[in-house]
């Protein structure tokens, strides 16, 4: 359970999430700079988690989510944002998603934390 | 004239008048002229100096009262043309023909005072220089002695009887056909006029018809023989006619005046702001009128229209109706075409134009008020969707610059704390721990400050979600009641949100209070929100403080604040929005 694969449109991120998270153990398989390229990278590099940006330039994060589970068994999908929890309420809490983490918490164990609680 | 020189002249008539009737009389009763007939005429006489006197009275600056006391002092001559001096028959003559003239020009000229088409000055005109003319004619012809009486004419110029008769049947005969041409025309008013017009001239026409008639009848029968009695008779109905068509002036002026009292009860019903139907009704009672209408003057158009837009036809001169424009600082606004009898009594369509024009000039008001409102309100509600719409870009900004970069800080500075690990100079962990602890709490206030500005989640979850998140930040208790979870626009959303905001600010400022309740509801096209806490009251939308503020932005919404708080009794604060057709956004 440590395959991961980044949707996000902000290169800077992206990097430091992949340098947090190949630190703390995971592999980073792939990344994705919007929703259409992260559906097909989803698709083909079958990760076991997806970090999603909830802002992504062409769908919104949620839109992206249901999306996966569509075909086959959907991946985790944990969201982020630059935003916190409380400028989506219940959002957060209906949907696909396992669940989400604001990027400025990111790191190995919040992830580890939520995928142990799945 | 000044009106002292027409008392001073009434009173001379008052004086001579009677002076010349006695005179005459005297004159006559040597005469052997019938008594009945002399009385007669003296009453007809007298029934025109006393009517003119009180018409010249009343209303000075119509003709009508003047030329019925001339009429009235030449009838006193007239029975002097069957006498038997040839100077005072043809005294007597032109008086009768002058006064039967001046008759004929009054009964054309009424209500009005004066002719008003040019049919009736020109048949006016030629019938006075024919008759006159006719007159003077059969004089010349005329030879006292052939009647056995022992004077001569002066003036007698035709000595051949066949010629001398010829002159009489040819003043007849224009006579005649002049009289016709006075009914023709009597008939063609009748026929054009509408039912006030009728009103008002019936009580001239008809005796006057009678009157024409009756002298027809008389020039005919002086053609044949007939029975004294029957020329009697005929000339006491003359008589009686000529005595009625002054009263008759009087009835119908009368007749006029009356139409004067609906006037104070039209104002009253202009002033309740009448529609354009209501207004042409009330305008048609007041005046008797039913074939009334209103026009409105069209700038654009640059002509009266009536109410619908469509272009209105003004009335012809003499075709019985007539046009009555109402200005103002001397443009044309709008018309009143009504029955040109009307205009007998100038001060009444002037009445009528007053109060009409109160009514057109409260209509233009309110209609520029309403004009002014809506622009007022449209401006208002452009205002607060652009001071949205501005602090929705700073939270944007906000959250594209600043917070994107205590974002990567924070993240690095985690990677720095990684890379380091637990082994590294305890000094460089503690500066690490701190400056990620900074970045975190600069982070924290910066998302406080960007949701004071525009809260996201009402943006992407609507007015509820929003509302709960306010309770839950709030210091105090908050109980949320939503009655409704649909969305609306996002200007009644953000009102709806700041309401709850402010409130839930002051409770925990202000109040002192244990607990608060925010509730909403939705219903007939209306959300409703309260907030009310149990705490020390006495909040007011004083002016410049939040409260008013909200009220404002509630008002460019067409909504309304209402603050029930009494000292000590705890706050409500109710907000009713208007909200047209909800939202339904994909959830």
């Amino acid at each position: 359970m440590n395959t991961i694969l980044i949707v996000d449109d902000h290169a800077g991120f992206r990097v430091q999430a992949r340098a947090l998270l190949e630190a703390d153990g995971f592999v980073v398989v792939g990344e994705a700079i919007d929703g259409a390229s992260g559906l097909t990278a989803a698709r083909s590099l079958r990760p076991d988690v997806v970090l999603l940006d909830i802002g992504l330039p062409d769908i919104e994060g949620f839109d992206v989510a249901r999306e996966l589970a569509i075909d086959g068994p959907p991946p985790l999908v944990v969201l982020t944002s630059s935003r916190d929890a409380s400028d989506f309420g219940p959002l957060l809490t209906n949907g696909r998603q396992l669940g989400f983490i604001p990027k400025d918490e990111l790191s190995g164990d919040a992830l580890r934390a939520l995928l142990d609680a799945a | 004239m000044t009106s002292t020189t027409d008392r001073r002249l009434r009173r001379l008539t008052v004086v001579v008048a009677p002076l010349l009737l006695v005179a005459s009389l005297a004159y006559l009763a040597t005469t052997d002229a019938s008594g009945l007939r002399i009385g007669v005429n003296a009453i007809v006489a007298g029934t025109y100096l006393a009517t003119g006197l009180l018409a010249w009275a009343r209303r000075p600056a119509n003709r009508t009262g003047r030329i019925m006391v001339a009429i009235g002092l030449l009838l006193i001559f007239e029975p002097l043309q069957d006498g038997a001096v040839p100077g005072l028959v043809l005294v007597g003559g032109m008086a009768a023909t002058v006064a039967d003239l001046l008759l004929g020009y009054l009964i054309l000229a009424f209500p009005w005072g004066t002719l008003r088409s040019r049919v009736d000055r020109g048949f006016l005109a030629v019938s006075a220089v024919a008759l006159l003319s006719a007159n003077i004619v059969a004089y010349s012809g005329y030879d006292p002695r052939l009647a056995g009486a022992d004077v001569d004419n002066p003036l007698l110029v035709i000595r051949d009887p066949a010629l001398a008769d010829m002159a009489v049947a040819l003043s007849r005969l224009t006579s005649i056909v002049i009289l016709v041409g006075f009914l023709a025309i009597f008939a063609a008013r009748w026929a054009r006029a509408s039912g006030p017009a009728r009103r008002i001239y019936s009580p001239v026409l008809i005796p006057s018809t009678v009157l024409v008639i009756a002298i027809l009848v008389a020039n005919l029968m002086s053609a044949v023989t007939v029975p004294d009695d029957i020329r009697l008779a005929a000339a006491v109905t003359q008589a009686l006619a000529r005595a009625f068509i002054p009263i008759g002036f009087l009835v119908g002026l009368l007749r006029t005046r009356m139409a004067r009292s609906a006037i104070a009860d039209l104002v009253v019903e202009l002033g309740d702001a009448p529609t354009p139907a209501r207004l042409r009704d009330a305008l048609a009672n007041a005046l008797g009128d039913p074939g009334l209408s209103v026009a409105y003057w069209s700038p654009a158009a640059a002509a009266f229209v009536a109410a619908d837009g469509t272009p209105a036809e003004l009335p012809a001169d003499g075709s019985g109706r007539a046009v009555t424009v109402l200005e103002r600082d001397g443009e044309p606004i709008a018309a009143i075409l009504h029955d040109a009898a009307l205009l007998a009594d100038p001060g009444l369509v002037a009445s009528v134009a007053s109060a009409m024009r109160l009514a057109v000039e409260n209509e233009r008001l309110q209609a520029e008020v309403e004009a002014q409102l809506g622009e007022v309100r449209e401006s208002r509600a452009r205002i607060v969707a652009a001071g949205d719409a501005e602090r929705k870009r700073v939270e944007r900004d906000l959250h594209d610059g600043a917070q994107q970069r205590l974002v990567s800080l924070t993240l690095a500075l985690r990677l720095a704390r990684m890379k380091l690990g637990d082994d590294g100079d305890p000094e460089v962990r503690q500066t690490l721990d701190q400056a990620s602890e900074e970045a975190r709490s600069a982070l924290v206030e910066l998302r406080e400050l960007a949701r004071g500005i525009h809260p996201q989640i009402l943006t992407e979850a609507g007015l509820g979600p929003a509302i709960e998140s306010l309770a839950g930040r709030s210091p105090v208790d908050v109980d949320v009641d939503l009655g409704t979870d649909r969305r609306f626009s996002p200007a009644v959303e953000a009102a709806g949100y700041f309401v709850v905001s402010e409130a839930l600010t002051n409770v925990a400022k202000y109040a002192e209070a244990s607990r608060a309740l925010v509730r909403t509801t939705w219903g007939h096209d209306e959300l409703t929100i309260e907030v009310a806490d149990d705490g020390a009251g006495g909040a007011a939308i004083a002016g410049g403080g939040g409260l008013r503020g909200l009220a404002d932005r509630l008002s460019a919404l067409e909504g309304r604040l209402e603050v029930v708080s009494p000292q000590g009794g705890g706050t409500r604060l109710i907000a009713r929005i208007p909200t047209g057709a909800p939202v339904e956004l994909p959830g």
